[in-house]
């Protein structure tokens, strides 16, 4: 007996491995939620390492120099862009794979669940990317935190938890960096975890509109996939990591307000542009709401993109709403929006 | 459909309710009371002309100088080098002058101070700084221009400087020893590094995204018809 039969005897992973899925599951559009499973252990890998050098504390600079430290040395910088890069290649997956997941119907019953904890999945991916670029504690950082400050003190009672008072005598820096490094990913993980389990119940992809006599393979063939692309990922981002550092801009000066956040917030930044920074929660919720209540607005059974216009049309839309903001925050000058709630 | 109209009507309701009220504030708040010198990645010329490239992303700050009218102050660098650019409405440079003085930064912690008096630079003055003046169609523009590391003192990229720069203008023949520089407002002041230049990438991901989209679309209704 092979030590992979001992293993897969002894955790009973028949049921999993040996379960038949239909044979387009193994294509590369439906192999994303894996590669991105397989980048979130680099993240959680490469988080860990970091963690041994970072010292979330931010008066005297602490936490900036920490991360001046790492990036000095030459194998902690590489670490220190691996994950940079990770978290960037997961947020473009994210946002393809739920793309992919909507145009093939995914999420139509019985997998409502399985698309909300998805865009649950999303918003706690944000939460994450956020509270990273905080640690830094560079400008880009100082900024993203005055951002969530005065978010939370515009949103009263809804906001407390978030806000320094909530636990004054503790430097809110420390508990952005518990966020960052317990909280969410252990959030992230209750909810990958029940992915996957709704994902084991209600059989990959959709099945409504695939043919019948589609051949089924074992779900054992999906995982080794999963490894290959998953494997040629973390090649890609220790190619970038070795070549691009991740950004760290000057020590953060909380009394001037310069730069833009990452690509995938430049439409949140498009939103601040034009209704000031207090329009965020007013737009972002009810997005998240939308999106949420897709599976409950699109209710037949129809699978094919080709039968399902309207659906395809407010994703174009939705699509193009998105590119537009992002193109012209990107294009535009950099503004102040701090300061101006009342 | 109902909760969804409803939902909509809400988030119509809200934006015309709480937000149009604020559009005019959206563009000021933070960075009040700090000049920020722009990194251009250029060289930076002292041509007294605010119309150039190299003024054309930077935010200026305006103040009443001490005649009353509305002067214009803004900076930039290149990391070895840092104009300053003064514009007002002038008629003519006799009995007029511009001052900008940095806090302590003279000898023995004393200000340094450039000034031009009557279209001219003043002597004795910080020899490393360069100056550059003109009036055109009723509008004066002033650059003082320095090396970083020159002079009585040097000038840290991405340090901040708070209450560090003042500055002011006259056209009535006001003689410079007279004016209480420490009366003037005080502005922060930072160099600002180049700023978002990694590759953020955003307009090839929206491509990419729309492009796959299209893919996606193609891709399933073919899957799905067969």
């Amino acid at each position: 007996m092979s030590v992979a039969s001992w293993f897969r005897n002894r955790l009973a992973m028949d049921p999993i491995f040996g379960h038949l899925i239909p044979d387009h599951a193994n294509t590369l559009s439906y192999v994303l939620g894996g590669i991105i499973l397989v980048l979130g252990l680099v993240l959680g890998i490469t988080g860990i390492l970091l963690q041994q050098v970072y010292e979330p504390m931010p008066h005297e600079s602490a936490a900036y120099s920490s991360v001046l430290y790492l990036t000095h040395h030459h194998l902690w910088n590489f670490v220190r862009n691996m994950h940079y890069w990770g978290a960037q290649a997961i947020l473009f997956l994210v946002y393809i794979h739920m793309i992919r997941a909507y145009v093939s119907g995914s999420y139509k019953k019985p997998r409502e669940l399985l698309w909300i904890s998805g865009v649950v999945l999303l918003v706690t991916v944000w939460l994450l990317s956020f509270s990273g670029s905080v640690l830094k504690w560079d400008q880009e950082g100082v900024e993203a935190l005055g951002h969530n400050l005065e978010l939370t003190n515009y949103l009263g009672p809804f906001g407390y938890w978030f806000s320094p008072e909530f636990a004054h005598q503790i430097p809110f820096l420390v508990r952005m960096n518990s966020a960052h490094v317990t909280m969410l990913p252990v959030f992230a993980l209750v909810l990958v975890g029940l992915h996957l389990y709704l994902l084991r119940i209600h059989g990959m992809s959709s099945q409504s509109g695939a043919p019948l006599a589609e051949r089924k393979v074992p779900y054992s063939t999906h995982f080794k996939k999963m490894i290959l692309y998953g494997t040629i990922a973390i090649g890609i981002i220790m190619v970038i990591s070795a070549v691009v550092s991740a950004p760290l801009s000057t020590f953060g000066n909380p009394k001037i307000e310069v730069t833009k956040p990452d690509w995938y917030m430049l439409w949140v930044y498009a939103i601040e542009d034009w209704w000031g920074l207090q329009a965020v929660p007013y737009i972002l919720a009810p997005a998240i709401i939308i999106m949420l209540l897709v599976p409950f607005i699109d209710r037949n059974a129809e699978t094919s993109p080709a039968k399902r216009k309207l659906m395809m049309a407010l994703l174009v839309v939705a699509l193009l709403l998105y590119v537009g903001m992002t193109i012209y925050a990107a294009m535009t000058p950099p503004q102040s929006h701090l300061g101006m709630m009342k | 459909m109902k909760s969804i109209s409803f939902l909509v009507f809400l988030v119509l309701l809200l934006l015309m309710t709480n937000l149009n009220s604020r559009t005019a504030e959206a563009h000021e708040g933070a960075g009040a009371g700090w000049l920020l010198s722009y990194h251009v990645s250029e060289d930076l010329t002292l041509q007294p002309d605010q119309s150039l490239p190299q003024w054309m992303e930077t935010k200026a700050v305006k103040f009443p100088s001490l005649d009353g009218s509305t002067m214009t102050l803004m900076s930039v660098n290149n990391s070895t080098y840092a104009v300053f650019l003064v514009s007002r409405t002038l008629n003519s440079t006799e009995g007029s002058g511009v001052v900008i003085a940095f806090e302590g930064a003279g000898i023995n912690g004393s200000d340094d101070v450039w000034s031009i008096i009557d279209g001219k630079q003043v002597t004795p003055l910080d020899p490393s700084v360069k100056t550059r003046s003109s009036i055109e169609h009723g509008k004066f523009t002033a650059t003082f221009g320095r090396e970083l590391e020159s002079g009585n003192f040097v000038l840290k990229v991405g340090a901040p400087y708070d209450s560090f720069v003042k500055a002011t203008s006259w056209n009535n023949g006001t003689s410079l020893d007279s004016i209480n520089l420490d009366s003037l407002k005080h502005w922060g002041f930072e160099l600002l590094p180049p700023i978002d230049e990694y590759p953020k990438l955003p307009i090839e991901i929206s491509a990419v995204l729309v492009g796959t989209t299209a893919i996606f679309i193609v891709y399933e209704t073919r899957r799905q018809s067969h």
